[in-house]
């Protein structure tokens, strides 16, 4: 069989160009008619990021959204047969879209929307407990190296955009908001199939984030102490077993 | 390579609905008897959370049949590896009643359309096509049901699809999806006649039948009518689907809806419609005997 065929398609597809496939079609109506696979096919990619990008779409409307979504298929169509994770970088898709410009703060609020669809769809892992802490030896705490949980995302936005998004997210009322660019640290995390979501202080995410890439807690708290503030990691580090933020570590210290 | 078919294990014939997320609750607490579910397992190739759960509790009181839209069985390029590793990973995890895909390619080069393309009717696509439902039975462990697609484009044929189909089951021993809206749809836009083309699908080999509803295009009006499972199935689909059964008897049926998604009770209402037909037929032919 031959691959031109399929050559061919994919490119009419891509382009919506038709005239390729002149050869392939029976009669003239063949031609108007190939729109519909055309629109199928750009629909489908739109309204997937519509699916995953909901506060964005929100906030600019659909027909801001659209075209946006059009010109990311454009450049970055889907490579796996899921669309579920289809977009991973819309959000500096959203940063480079002239349209947008103005909108600055609107890259982080994708950001926060890729955070909450990522940790939805994250795997499972045993959460580390209060009570499996409990029965260590506590000479062996400080070099307790927990993981995070597989769908613990901590975002460093450039714009303060969480209370915008959450209000968003939930579909609460918002008052006025002033917004300037400063850094924001933002916590999503799953835990019995609910998704939380919180703003993080400087000294948190560097504890969450030095156990993120494998430090034991001795160096975690070493490394939010580090930032100069009195931020108590003892009584976060309770807080993140309560909220399953931890997997369990393989205990090779018990 | 011919693979044990399965499907005819099904006790009675029941009417089904696809399963979205907006309906998990209803379908987790329905209790209307032998209610069944379909789902598309490119929605559960995740790595965890509460879609896999819920999948999860439904299915340990309701039967789940799997329906890919992303195999690309049609396709010119081998089946894609991982692709079929995840779908036999959800096979052994949620043992479905069925499995099935469809007679149309949605990935080239790299590239996933997310779309049911048209395959050429050619003798060199019947060859490749068997293989690839040869290669997915033969990953799976299972025979795959085949949906005939909805087609938009007079094309140049050179087998007629219903032919194409009854040649896949003869070489494969894959069944049959016969969607009877697709049908509809293709005997429209193509100039064909619907109830020739059921009357000559192999019988035996329907292991399931889809229904669901189509809508003209918005730009070219009546002339092309597209398969866009967003509105409720038509009185002309409905006198096929009664057509059909009073052919080849009850089969298990699917009541399809993925846009413009209705309320639980009226995807029920549809569902119920189905399996009135169903049992009336049953009923006729044991009142024969």
């Amino acid at each position: 069989m031959s691959e031109t065929f399929y050559q061919d398609w994919s490119a009419a597809l891509r382009s919506g160009d038709a005239k390729r496939l002149q050869l392939y079609l029976a009669d003239d109506s063949a031609r108007r008619r190939f729109a519909v696979y055309r629109n199928n096919v750009v629909s489908a990619a739109i309204e997937a990021l519509r699916a995953g990008y909901p506060v964005v779409n929100q906030l600019v409307g659909d027909s801001f959204f659209s075209p946006m979504a059009k010109l990311y298929w454009d450049e970055h169509p889907p490579q796996t047969r899921s669309m579920t994770l289809y977009g991973s970088c819309f959000a500096d898709h959203i940063a480079a879209y002239g349209p947008a410009a103005e909108l600055g703060y609107l890259p982080e609020i994708a950001r926060l929307d890729r955070a909450w669809l990522e940790t939805h769809h994250a795997g499972e892992a045993e959460v580390l407990t209060g009570a499996t802490v409990s029965a260590l030896d506590p000479q062996a705490l400080p070099s307790l190296a927990p993981g995070l949980h597989p769908s613990v995302r901590a975002v460093t936005l450039s714009w303060p955009v969480y209370d915008i998004w959450a209000a968003h997210r939930a579909a609460r009322p918002l008052g006025e908001t002033a917004l300037e660019p400063a850094a924001q640290h933002v916590l999503l995390w799953r835990h019995q199939g609910q998704i939380g979501h919180a703003v993080l202080s400087p000294a948190h995410h560097a504890f969450l984030g030095a156990l993120g890439a494998g430090s034991s807690l001795e160096q975690a708290v070493s490394a939010a102490s580090s930032l100069g503030e009195d931020d108590d990691p003892a009584g976060f580090f309770g807080h993140a077993l309560s909220h399953g933020l931890l997997a369990a570590p393989a205990l090779q210290h018990t | 390579m011919p693979v044990p078919d399965t499907s005819s294990a099904v006790p009675a014939a029941a009417a089904g609905i696809g399963l979205k997320p907006d309906h998990f609750r209803s379908v987790l607490e329905a209790k209307t008897d032998g209610l069944w579910v379909e789902v598309h397992p490119e929605n559960y190739m995740e790595e965890g959370g509460p879609r896999l759960n819920w999948l999860e509790a439904i299915r340990k009181d309701k039967p789940v049949s799997f329906h890919g839209v992303g195999m690309s069985l049609g396709g010119f390029e081998p089946l894609d590896p991982d692709h079929l590793k995840r779908w036999k990973a959800l096979v052994e995890r949620f043992e479905p009643i069925r499995v099935s895909e469809h007679l149309a390619w949605s990935a080239h080069a790299g590239t996933y359309f997310n779309d049911l393309l048209p395959t050429p009717m050619t003798q060199a696509a019947l060859d490749h096509f068997c293989a690839h439902v040869d290669a997915m039975q033969s990953a799976l462990g299972r025979q795959v049901l085949v949906e005939n697609p909805s087609r938009y484009l007079p094309m140049h044929d050179d087998i007629p699809e219903v032919d194409f189909l009854a040649e896949t089951v003869r070489r494969t021993g894959c069944g049959l999806l016969l969607d009877v809206n697709n049908v509809f749809v293709s005997a429209h836009n193509l100039g064909f006649d619907a109830r020739a083309y059921l009357d000559a699908v192999p019988a035996e080999a329907i292991g399931e039948i889809h229904l669901a509803g189509h809508e003209e295009d918005q730009a070219l009006g009546g002339e092309l009518l597209v398969d866009t499972h967003g509105a409720p199935v038509t009185g002309d689909v409905w006198a096929l689907y009664r057509y059909l059964i009073e052919r080849v008897g009850p089969r298990p049926t699917l009541i399809e809806h993925d846009t413009n998604l209705p309320a639980f009770e009226a995807l029920m209402a549809e569902r119920d419609a189905a399996q009135a037909i169903l049992d009336a037929h049953r009923i006729r032919e044991g009142a024969h005997v």
